[in-house]
């Protein structure tokens, strides 16, 4: 016994290296359901982005910053929720593009685990989309020809000539939760989505407040954009489809893009609502969730600074700028 | 009932086994143990240190004062075993303060001072009694504060307090030793609380107590009923808090009963008319009433994720490292806290002694998580009981960002821990933010 250890001396069970397996498995579910509706392309592209992702990752850890590289799953969880996240006619050299992105442009540069500003999938996602526009009109009717080998080299056949799969389909209850329609890889499937949420809320790794904000907010602006014409079916097809559902548990249950506090938890959601309901009705619908949700990141860091919980012994609306220290030191100041 | 609380801090959830108190009952007390020698710090209370009155190779009893006060805010120190005095020397204390030592070699006679004698009637002392009996029983706030008793009763009846809050919060996950006390000996807690009502001029006398220990409740409730008669110009009630850490802090009893926030240089007496007291103070002032014998002992809980729960009544002086050699059944550990598992002080020199103010002694086997980068997850903003940003103070720290540093208000943390224990990522936030804390507490009270 020759180190002297700080206190406190015992600690919570949790620790970062649970947390990024326990967000994999519960991913597992829409994983599942990709696979069943796009077959080895599904397959392929998990795989090449989770890969890619850890290997770009290694690389610039240990060759540009030199500094060793620690394992741990986030790079995993960014590739899979990347890879789910696009169309799945993505060619895969784009695909490598986006990983590279997302894993060096805005995570590594940024700092690394933790320090990211934007959620690294889904800038990944925003700049595929800028940079080859292409990708977003190319959906394809799920199920048909998934096992068959040339998928793998130019994607599933049998393209909707839709762009905007969200609109295009009937109202109908199964397949709005079984996401047994055109669009992207994994996000269709309510259910699956559901089961994920389910799993990370029980082992208290959600963080609820946000995305319970975002759906409130969506789901009150749905009845007043809708207004006579507005129904509980229609509620539900509104958030369920376009990636709402999936990127309210799996995007802004991410920790180093959200804010630490509740309360700025609940802005962040109710903003990326705002956001999402003023794109979806006066922009491009496909980039309402992805482009919202990224807005609301970069505003992370004042919401950190500002929504601040109330500090003991100061009054309510002291924020942290005017401390009696402060007033010291600017005194002081003035002496000098 | 209404539970009372502050808001936020650590729930008493997964890992830390808040409720392993209650396999209590199975455990054994050992009311006669006799250390082989004492080391006794005249350093054991907040404010000056005692002056040591014995010399090398005088002989002394139990009871005996063997340090008097300096100042006004000092208490004395009594030899808690009787023997002869080998030496007087400067040790080095868990909190890192230095204090002249008496230390005692026992002849295991077991000789009473000739002062400690029962009373007949405890009940029919005056007020003025009782108070010249706080005054030389050397009785410190017990529960890790330190402040002497006396001192305390002065400040609250100058203030004109109206309520005395007899703290039994204990909310350290393993600690159990003011609890022991209220179940095994109820009596005397509650007595010992009237006798301090009447020090502080003070009618009211509330209990506080965790919801978890219900058993407990239930004795001091039945206790209370009894003592209600004989007692009529008081009023003894009981205060039910939920079990969440750190609730025992006195500032945060304050918030969760008044929803007052105290400043640095606030005291709860002239705030809010409240005085507060440890469980463990009211006992040993009894005992002090009852058999005249000051505060030369205490009870201190031995556990830990590794051992099975004791609690033992132990002479002041006594060294960790005997007590631990004579308990059986100490299974191996990776370090020896003094205190909870949570505020402890880890030491590495087993000759520190059993002060006046240490509640237990934890023995912890569970190794520190691996650490990694902060993930911004918000669970220490979380636990935070005064509401700072923990990882934002640690990452300001660590690149010695002094000017933003300055506009955190680091110097309200209280150094609970609670913000390390939630980290996932094992980082030392308290640890860090203890010392930034100290630090500028410092330069703000020099300027």
């Amino acid at each position: 016994m020759i180190r002297k250890y700080p206190a406190p001396h015992i600690h919570k069970e949790m620790n970062v290296g649970l947390i990024y397996p326990r967000v994999l498995i519960a991913l597992l579910p829409c994983a599942a359901a990709a696979v069943y509706y796009y077959g080895i392309r599904a397959l392929l592209l998990l795989m090449t982005a989770m890969a890619s992702y850890v290997i770009s990752d290694y690389l610039f850890i240990q060759f540009v910053r030199h500094e060793t590289y620690v394992w741990d799953a986030s790079g995993l969880v960014s590739g899979a929720i990347l890879a789910l996240i696009l169309p799945p006619t993505v060619p895969i050299l784009y695909l490598v593009v986006g990983v590279f992105f997302a894993s060096v442009v805005v995570k590594q540069c940024f700092g690394g685990v933790g320090c990211n500003i934007f959620n690294p999938a889904l800038a990944g996602r925003a700049f595929l989309s800028i940079a080859f526009p292409a990708i977003d009109s190319a959906y394809v009717q799920p199920i048909v020809s998934r096992w068959s080998p040339g998928t793998l080299l130019y994607g599933p056949i049998d393209m909707v000539s839709s762009a905007t799969p969200w609109i295009s389909q009937k109202e109908r209850v199964f397949e709005l939760l079984s996401g047994r329609y055109p669009g992207t890889v994994g996000t269709t499937c309510a259910a699956a989505i559901i089961i994920g949420c389910i799993y990370l809320a029980v082992h208290g790794i959600l963080r609820p407040q946000a995305p319970l904000a975002y759906l409130a907010v969506l789901c009150a602006g749905y009845w007043v954009i809708s207004g006579t014409q507005a129904s509980l079916f229609g509620m539900f097809y509104w958030i369920f489809t376009g990636g709402i559902l999936f990127a309210a548990v799996f995007v802004m249950g991410d920790y180093s893009t959200t804010p630490t506090t509740n309360y700025g938890r609940i802005l962040f959601g109710a903003g990326a609502a705002v956001l999402t309901l003023l794109i979806r009705n006066m922009g491009n619908p496909s980039y309402a969730v992805g482009f919202s949700v990224l807005a609301m990141n970069a505003a992370v860091p004042i919401l950190d600074l500002y929504i601040r919980p109330k500090i003991y012994g100061m009054p309510s609306w002291f924020s942290g700028k005017k401390n009696k220290y402060g007033k010291i030191t600017e005194r002081e100041g003035e002496q000098v | 009932m209404k539970k009372l609380s502050f808001k936020k801090g650590t729930l008493p959830i997964d890992g830390m086994d808040f409720s392993k108190g209650r396999a209590l009952s199975q455990e054994r007390v050992l009311e006669h143990f006799t250390p082989k020698k004492v080391v006794i710090p005249m350093c054991q209370s907040i404010g000056t240190p005692a002056a040591p009155i014995v010399r090398v190779g005088s002989v002394v009893s139990i009871g005996q004062m063997i340090g008097k006060p300096t100042s006004h805010i000092s208490a004395p120190v009594h030899a808690s075993i009787s023997g002869t005095v080998t030496s007087i020397e400067t040790i080095r204390l868990p909190s890192g303060m230095d204090s002249v030592a008496v230390c005692i070699q026992n002849d295991l006679k077991r000789r009473l001072d000739d002062s400690v004698q029962k009373r007949t009637s405890p009940e029919s002392l005056s007020p003025k009694d009782l108070r010249r009996l706080l005054l030389f029983s050397g009785i410190v706030g017990m529960g890790g504060e330190g402040y002497p008793a006396a001192a305390k009763c002065q400040r609250a009846s100058k203030a004109g307090a109206d309520t005395l809050y007899v703290n039994g919060l204990q909310s350290e996950p393993y600690l159990t030793c003011d609890i022991h006390l209220m179940r095994e000996h109820a009596d005397r807690v509650i007595q010992g609380a009237i006798a301090l009502g009447s020090v502080c001029r003070v009618q009211k006398i509330v209990f506080c107590l965790q919801d978890k220990w219900t058993q407990e409740i239930d004795t001091m409730e039945g206790a209370i009923e009894r003592f209600r008669p004989s007692y009529p110009d008081r009023e003894l009630s009981l205060l039910v808090f939920k079990a969440r850490f750190p609730q025992g802090y006195d500032k945060l009893l304050i918030k969760a009963i008044y929803q007052v926030e105290l400043d640095e240089d606030q005291s709860p007496e002239e705030t809010v008319k409240a005085v507060i007291f440890n469980v463990s103070t009211c006992a040993a002032f009894w005992e002090k009433i009852e058999k005249n014998l000051p505060c030369t002992s205490r009870v201190v809980t031995i556990s830990g994720d590794s051992t099975a729960q004791r609690n033992v009544l132990v002479p002041v002086g006594t060294s960790v490292e005997e007590l631990l050699d004579r308990i059986p059944g100490i299974g191996a550990c990776k370090r020896i806290v003094i205190g909870g598992a949570l505020m402890g002080v880890n030491i590495t020199n087993l000759d520190t002694p059993i002060l006046k103010t240490t509640q237990g002694i934890t023995l912890i086997r569970q190794e520190d998580p691996q650490r990694t980068a902060c993930i911004h997850c918000g669970s220490c903003v979380e636990a935070c009981p005064v509401g700072l940003l923990p990882y934002l103070c640690n990452r300001l720290i660590k690149i010695s960002e002094r000017d933003a540093l300055a506009y955190e208000s680091i110097d309200k943390c209280i150094s609970c821990g609670a913000c390390s224990y939630a980290c996932p990522a094992g980082i030392e936030l308290s640890a860090h933010i203890s010392i930034a804390a100290h630090e500028k507490r410092k330069e703000g009270g020099g300027l």
